[in-house]
Order: C-alpha cells, then sequence, then structure tokens
C-alpha cells in the first residue's frame, strides 16, 4: 500500500525559478525509501510539500490515497501522522530544555499530562538519551541534538517519519547507529520512513526502495541493485555508485571479471565474490 | 553563560524554583528593608554559605562572579565617602578647592559601608538564586506565573537563540580572522559591520526556518511544553521559615540597637 503519493508535484520558487517539476512518486507503507539527489536537486522542498507546510504549486500530494487538503484542521491531522526531521537540529530544537522541548508535538496532540510524560520519556530512552533529559539543549553535542529532534517527532507516534540528511555531520558510529535505530523503528512500529541523503555509502544497506532527484525531476526509481545497475547514468547527475559497488565494476569493466556491479553492499558483494572463489574462475 | 552551568552543577538544583525565589526574595527585601550593616553582612554571609558549602559550588568561580557587582559597588562607595561643604570640621581629611572644602566624614564612611553592604546582601541574595537554579527551572515558574504566556515563550526563544547566534558569530569571526579580517584597525571596523550585518540576515532565516520546523511539529501560535513537577522540598521550607524569622527578628533588634 502506498502511503504517500505525489502527481505531477510542482513547485515554483517566488522568483520563477522551479524547485520541483511534475514529481510523480510513491512511497509504501512500512518501508525505508531514500531520495538520492546531489546538493540543490529539491529534497527538501519535495519533504516540505509532503507535510503542507509548502503547497504545490501544480499536482497533488496524497496521504493513504486522498488528496491532501489545506485547511487547519486537516493540515494538523496530516502533519501529526508525518513527521519530519530536519537537516539542523539547531532548527528544530526550540527549548533550552531537552525534555520540554521533546514534549511540544505531543502537548500539540492535547494528551493527558501523564501521557505526554510517558511518550516523552520512551521517545528520549528510545532514541538513547534519556540521562540527558535535564540537561540544556545547548550542551548537548551535534549527535545528541539529532537524536533529540528524532525524539520530538517520535512523541507524535507518527505514521510516516521523514529524514532531511540525517547522517550529515555525524561520525562514522554515529551514522551507523543512527541508521540502525532508523531501521529498527520501522521495523519494530511500522512505520515509514522517507530519508533525503547524499551520503551513497548508506543507501543501499538500508533502503528498500530509492529515487533518484536531480534539478527538481525525478530521473529513476527501483530497488538498490536496480539503481546500482546503471552507473553511468548516476554519474550524469553528480552521483556515483557506492564503493563496493565501484570495486566490482572496476574488476567487471578493466579486468573483465564476471561480476554483477549492483551488488552495494558488504554482504550481497561478499557472496558475489564467494560465489566466484567457490566455482574457481579466478583461482 | 558560566552562571547557568554552575547552576546546573549545584547540590541545590533539585530544590523546587519556586521555594528559592521564595527564599532569595524574602531574604533580599529584609536585607533592603533592615538597612543595617550587620543583617548585609550576615545575609551576605548565609548566601554564600548555601552557594558554596550547601551548593558545592567553587569558592573560586562565585569570588570571580562577586567581583563583578563589587566593582560597581565600590565605585559608588568612593561617591558617598566623598562629601563637599563650606565647613571642614566634620571631616577626618579635607581639601580646600575655592571656597568649598572637599573631604570625607566619619558619618560618611558609615553611610558608605552601610550602603555598600546592603548592595553587597542584595546582590548575593540574587547570585543564590542564579547560582542554583537553571534559566529552564526559571522559564518554568515564568510560565505559571500569571504573566501572560507569551513573555516566557519570547525570553526562552531568546536564551536558546543567544547560543546559536553566539555559535554563528563565534564561526564568523574566526573565518574573517583567519584571512586576516582583524589585521589593522581598517579591517577590523570593516569585518565587524560584516560580521554584524551577515548575523542580522542568519538571524532572520533561522527564524523562518524554526518557525516551519515549529509548525512541523502541530504549532498553532502557541508554545505547549510540559513543564516537570519539582518536589517541594520539606526540609528546605523550614530552613526558609527559620531563616525569614530568625533574621527579621535580628532586623527588628539591630534597628532598635542602631548597628
Amino acid at each position: 500500500m502506498n502511503i504517500i503519493e505525489t502527481e505531477k508535484l510542482s513547485y515554483k520558487y517566488d522568483d520563477g525559478s522551479y524547485a520541483l517539476r511534475d514529481v510523480d512518486l510513491t512511497f509504501e507503507k512500512g518501508r525505508i525509501t531514500s531520495v538520492l539527489g546531489a546538493n540543490g536537486a529539491g529534497k527538501s522542498t519535495l519533504f516540505l510539500n509532503m507535510n503542507g507546510v509548502l503547497h504545490p504549486t501544480n499536482g497533488k500530494v496524497r496521504f493513504c490515497g486522498e488528496d491532501i487538503k489545506y485547511d487547519k484542521k486537516s493540515l494538523n491531522e496530516l502533519r501529526r501522522r508525518v513527521g519530519i526531521v530536519f537537516q539542523d537540529p539547531d532548527d528544530q530544537l526550540f527549548s533550552a530544555s531537552v525534555f520540554q522541548d521533546v514534549s511540544f508535538g505531543a502537548m500539540n496532540l492535547k494528551l493527558d499530562r501523564s501521557e505526554v510524560i510517558s511518550r516523552t520519556e520512551s521517545a528520549l530512552k528510545r532514541v538513547g538519551i534519556e540521562h540527558l533529559k535535564d540537561n540544556p539543549t545547548h550542551a548537548l553535542s551535534f549527535g545528541q541534538k539529532k537524536r533529540a529532534a528524532i525524539a520530538g517527532i517520535l512523541v507524535m507516534r507518527p505514521e510516516v517519519i521523514i529524514l532531511d540528511e540525517p547522517t550529515a555531520g555525524l561520525d562514522p558510529m554515529g551514522v551507523s547507529s543512527l541508521m540502525g535505530l532508523l531501521k529498527d523503528i520501522c521495523r519494530s512500529e511500522g512505520a515509514t520512513i522517507i530519508i533525503s541523503t547524499h551520503d551513497i555509502d548508506v543507501v543501499p544497506v538500508y533502503s528498500d526502495y530509492i529515487y533518484v532527484l536531480d534539478k527538481g525531476e525525478v530521473l529513476k526509481g527501483g530497488t538498490p541493485e536496480e539503481i546500482f545497475r546503471d552507473p553511468d547514468a548516476l554519474r550524469a547527475h553528480n552521483l556515483r555508485l557506492p564503493r563496493i559497488a565501484h570495486l566490482l565494476e572496476v574488476l567487471n569493466k578493466a579486468d573483465g571479471i564476471d561480476l554483477d556491479f549492483s551488488k552495494s553492499t558488504i554482504s550481497a558483494a561478499r557472496r558475489e565474490l564467494l560465489k566466484l572463489i567457490r566455482t574457481d574462475t579466478i583461482l | 553563560m558560566i552562571i547557568d552551568s554552575l547552576a546546573y552543577a549545584s547540590r541545590l538544583r533539585t530544590i523546587a524554583a519556586v521555594q528559592k525565589l521564595i527564599f532569595s526574595a524574602a531574604a533580599m527585601i529584609i536585607c533592603i528593608a533592615a538597612n543595617s550593616f550587620a543583617i548585609s553582612a550576615l545575609t551576605a554571609a548565609v548566601m554564600l554559605f548555601m552557594i558554596i558549602r550547601v551548593g558545592g559550588t567553587r569558592a573560586k568561580n562565585v569570588f570571580k562572579l562577586m567581583c563583578i557587582p563589587v566593582i560597581f559597588i565600590a565605585a559608588s562607595a568612593a561617591a558617598i565617602v566623598v562629601s563637599i561643604g563650606s565647613d571642614s570640621s566634620a571631616m577626618i581629611c579635607a581639601v580646600k578647592i575655592g571656597g568649598a572644602y572637599l573631604g570625607v566624614s566619619a558619618s560618611g564612611i558609615a553611610a558608605a559601608a552601610r550602603t555598600s553592604a546592603k548592595a553587597l546582601g542584595a546582590v548575593s541574595c540574587m547570585y543564590f538564586l542564579s547560582l542554583t537554579t537553571p534559566m529552564t527551572d526559571l522559564f518554568s515558574l515564568l510560565r505559571k506565573s500569571p504573566l501572560p504566556d507569551f513573555i516566557a515563550e519570547i525570553a526562552e526563544l531568546i536564551y536558546r537563540y543567544i547560543f546559536v547566534l553566539f555559535d554563528a558569530a563565534e564561526r564568523i569571526r574566526i573565518a574573517q580572522e583567519t584571512r586576516l579580517g582583524y589585521a589593522t584597525l581598517k579591517t577590523s571596523y570593516r569585518s565587524t559591520a560584516q560580521l554584524a550585518s551577515n548575523l542580522f540576515m542568519r538571524a532572520f532565516r533561522q527564524a523562518d526556518r524554526t518557525y516551519t520546523a515549529l509548525a512541523s511539529r502541530g504549532y498553532e501560535g502557541e508554545i505547549n511544553v510540559i513543564s516537570e513537577r519539582q518536589k517541594i522540598s520539606a526540609r528546605f521550607c523550614v530552613f526558609s521559615a527559620a531563616y525569614i524569622l530568625t533574621v527579621t527578628a535580628a532586623a527588628l533588634f539591630a534597628g532598635k540597637a542602631g548597628i
């Protein structure tokens, strides 16, 4: 089932240039979908259109099969169900107290005090920063702020969580633990996760589906294998293959070894290589 | 922002903010109303004891912070000590300037000592509150107060984004400095101007982005957050009541005795 769809979605800036042009996308429920694109491809604008902060110039956005409406009540309902985690956590964390900041979304749902507290506590625990709840926001590290921002969305129990560049600015361990957390939220709570990124090595490991966006247009959509089967198309749009897939591609094209270079994760590449070794084609 | 980080580390942090507010406000009122050197000195001593011994804030840090008001108090005390008159008989020492005497009198010294002690006592009450209570606790208190909520909201947003803007300003300054932006006086002026205008633009964009992020979390013109209820400490209640009663009695006695 598609939880979010866009149909011929276009968005024009005030200066007349298009940020998005005739974008047709579908996001399947309960999956992790990545939107790949170089800087300025229109990823952030797309996301803001998907929870009604920006209004499309043309075209439609559908949530659960219905066109989204822009009256106040429908928008509030939409934003409860579609949460956005922004790239810079300082944009999102407005409160000097971590606990209070995280509670904000839950308070806006007009829940009971005890429910707000229990949701806030469990969200902090979920992202692994419950020990920081009494700290001032400005004393948190960048990675901790990012987690606090995610907790601030989790308290609303959204069906879709959109994350704009979640891995930007994190150290390598931070990236893998954050992506692991997202995968876990997706699998155990059935949330749909939509990520924008240009961190290409991370994409095949965590994504079920990928869209490639460039200059406001959708170039391609497919599973990681489908996307990375055509490296030249990616390169034409300032993207590249994951390192692993690139190695397989070089072995394939330069050394003529029979390898499928759409295998872009370590485990898939390992299987591919073992197959080769076991069949003794190179030994 | 050192004050806030000291407040976070204080052992008195967990005492409910409202209790500390009442205690420090009452102590300050008594100190000012008593207008007595002895009571002022007592107030300052108790507050410093509470901050340093009970709260566990390092004395060095407290005295460093105390230096700021002490400089102002000393400057105004000097102005009180020196008096001008046509008669120098009441003055301990005096300089004749034209037809008038500029000098120091015993009553002038007494008044200066009393006023300085009173100011110091009142300031230490303020420091007790600010060195044991983080800003976020004070904001929660402000929200519960009868004042309109937007005052607390604005105060909190300002406080939070001061840090973000400070960071931005620091990054711009370093970026300028690495390219010799502050090499000469002339370039310094220009760099400072650019820093200010840049920061202004950034503040605008930041406000825009923050609004968008708030809207995505269901913001409808009111910032609703949960404030954790702080437990009222019975021990601190008893201590505050005992302090207020004892010092009020002492103040009445001091008033009669004239000390």
